[in-house]
């Protein structure tokens, strides 16, 4: 078991980008900017002001080509997850409530949690009236979704609302306005993932829901070992074919295997001050996603 | 990273926990009322299943009252529970709580008794006793139990009972016995509380002494089992020592 894991490892160093310079000026570069934060783009570490603006060229790269490539990536298992959830979040204004939901979609450009959630409410509990905000810090990844909302029944409904919006930050949204929010592999790119975390404890009502799907660390070691090889691997060569973009998913990879896994992510829910139920998190496939859920009090 | 002795150490932890439930009867709390869960369905339990049973509204009122929206009560229950079914959760909320109360609201009358079928008896009759308040509604608990969905979880709550029921009761056995008394138990349960459900005699008397006689059933079998195992052993040796004896002679 142990070799397995060294040799685990190795492997990702060996695909990974260089973590350190080896000529010797680098220590002393990094002296003379002792102010700067740092924060990890994928296994790069860049200066936190920049992670934002390097995170938007990577959406705003693969835009157009996400649905394929999240497609021939996952084999098509991320819609299962996405409706998994979904279906498990189970929101939809009861009949005997008469109260509206107010659902956000954070970091949800494609808009395929929050049709998927509007479509959940209405046809289990005939649910036409709960409206939805859907929230992206990129404005392209946001285009694509309001582009594909013109072919649901959704289209140019006042219950369907795009912003462009910095998920750490929400600065749009008021304090106790959310019932449900939503945030689909999204929370990985942030700069600040505990900002984030606190900003969607910020904008729920008490009694909202925070759910998360988002990739995870797989917790069997034989099988997470070829995930590593699979990811490491394929992954970035699929993009260069695929999307013509070998680096965006090389920093996808990266930014996976950075994640905190599942123990920790849960705890940083906890710190927002949420209250998280049972364990707080249900693995998907092994734990190569996971979906996280929390209850404001 | 956890070393590789840390991590076996947590695993050696894991299996500690007990998968035998009485070798290491540990008490937490059955219906722990610290959880959002269970602080929602013991509003529903105590405030509104008296007026609307054990229903879904129950649980939706409930929740109002506790500050979560019913409209998202999915996300609070469907990760941390198999059923996805609000009444399912009630009527087990039913089960467990009164689980609880059998033993903490009689463990030292029963500690005063000297024999495990007394016990077992005195248990048995107050757990029986604790349907009383939700009586007119607990038809429908039965049959939401019972759907095939839930059957597991029922019986899993089933053996919990039968088995606190016996370990509470003073049950020491190490041998096969150990399942036949929880098996008999249980059946004792299950039959008792369907009684219950149209005994209309004060104070439930009748259901108590029917249930009282299928414990004597019980401990008849036990005899009977047991007899019969000890006629069967010193039958077997005697003949197999008459052969024995046959053979030598020539």
């Amino acid at each position: 078991m142990s070799c397995l894991r060294v040799q685990t490892k190795a492997f990702t160093k060996g695909f990974s980008m260089p973590l350190t310079r080896l000529f010797s000026t680098g220590p002393q570069l990094f002296q003379a900017e002792t102010d700067t934060k740092f924060t990890d783009f994928g296994y790069k570490q860049v200066p936190e002001a920049d992670k934002e603006k390097l995170v938007h060229g990577v959406f705003s790269s693969v835009a157009s080509s996400y649905d394929v490539m999240n497609d021939a990536m996952s084999m098509g298992i991320h819609r299962i997850w996405k409706r998994h959830m979904i279906n498990k979040l189970d929101c939809g204004m009861r009949a005997s409530s008469g109260e509206p939901l107010q659902f956000l979609d954070v970091a949800g450009g494609t808009g395929d949690i929050a049709f998927g959630l509007l479509d959940h409410a209405k046809e289990k509990y005939g649910d036409t009236q709960s409206k939805m905000i859907v929230a992206d810090i990129n404005a392209d990844m946001l285009k694509e979704g309001e582009r594909r909302s013109k072919k649901t029944v959704y289209a140019d409904s006042p219950r369907i609302k795009f912003m462009v919006q910095n998920g750490e930050k929400l600065d749009a949204i008021p304090d106790n306005s959310i019932d449900v929010y939503t945030v689909a592999f999204g929370i990985r790119n942030f700069t600040d993932k505990q900002a984030g975390l606190n900003s969607a404890y910020r904008v729920l009502k008490p009694g909202g829901i925070f759910a998360c799907l988002e990739f995870s660390k797989v917790q069997d070691p034989v099988l997470d070992y070829f995930y590593q090889i699979y990811s490491f691997s394929c992954l970035p060569m699929m993009g260069q074919f695929i999307a013509n973009d070998r680096e965006s998913y090389q920093y996808l990879v990266e930014s996976i295997r950075k994640h905190p896994d599942q123990e920790t992510f849960a705890n940083m829910i906890r710190k927002a001050g949420f209250y998280v139920p049972g364990k707080g998190y249900e693995n998907l496939t092994f734990g190569v996603a996971a979906i996280h859920v929390g209850v404001k009090l | 990273m956890l070393s590789l002795g840390q991590r076996f150490s947590i695993q050696a932890k894991r299996c500690l926990v007990r998968s035998f439930h009485s070798l290491y009867h540990t008490e937490p709390p059955i219906a722990d009322p610290s959880t959002l869960e269970n602080k929602i369905l013991s509003k529903a339990y105590t405030d509104f299943v008296p007026k609307e049973g054990f229903t879904e509204e129950a649980v939706n009122h409930a929740a109002a009252a506790v500050g979560t929206n019913p409209s998202t009560l999915g996300a609070i229950f469907n990760f941390t529970t198999p059923s996805r079914d609000m009444a399912m959760e009630l009527a087990l909320y039913h089960m467990k709580f009164a689980r609880q109360e059998m033993y903490e609201q009689n463990k030292e009358a029963a500690g005063k008794m000297f024999n495990e079928k007394d016990r077992l008896q005195f248990y048995m009759t107050k757990r029986l006793l604790l349907n009383e308040p939700i009586i007119q509604h607990y038809h429908q608990a039965l049959g939401r139990m019972i759907l095939p969905s839930n059957v597991s979880e029922s019986l899993k709550e089933l053996h919990n009972l039968a088995d606190d029921m016996s370990y509470y009761a003073g049950d020491k056995s190490t041998d096969f016995a150990w399942y036949s008394k929880r098996f008999a138990v249980a059946g004792a349960i299950i039959q008792s509380e369907l009684f219950m459900l149209s005994d209309h005699s004060k104070g439930f008397s009748d259901t108590i002494q029917f249930a009282t006689d299928r414990l004597q059933e019980v401990n008849t079998a036990g005899r009977i089992y047991n007899s019969f195992e000890e006629w069967i052993i010193f039958n077997g040796i005697s003949t197999l020592n008459m052969i024995r004896s046959q053979v030598a002679r020539g």
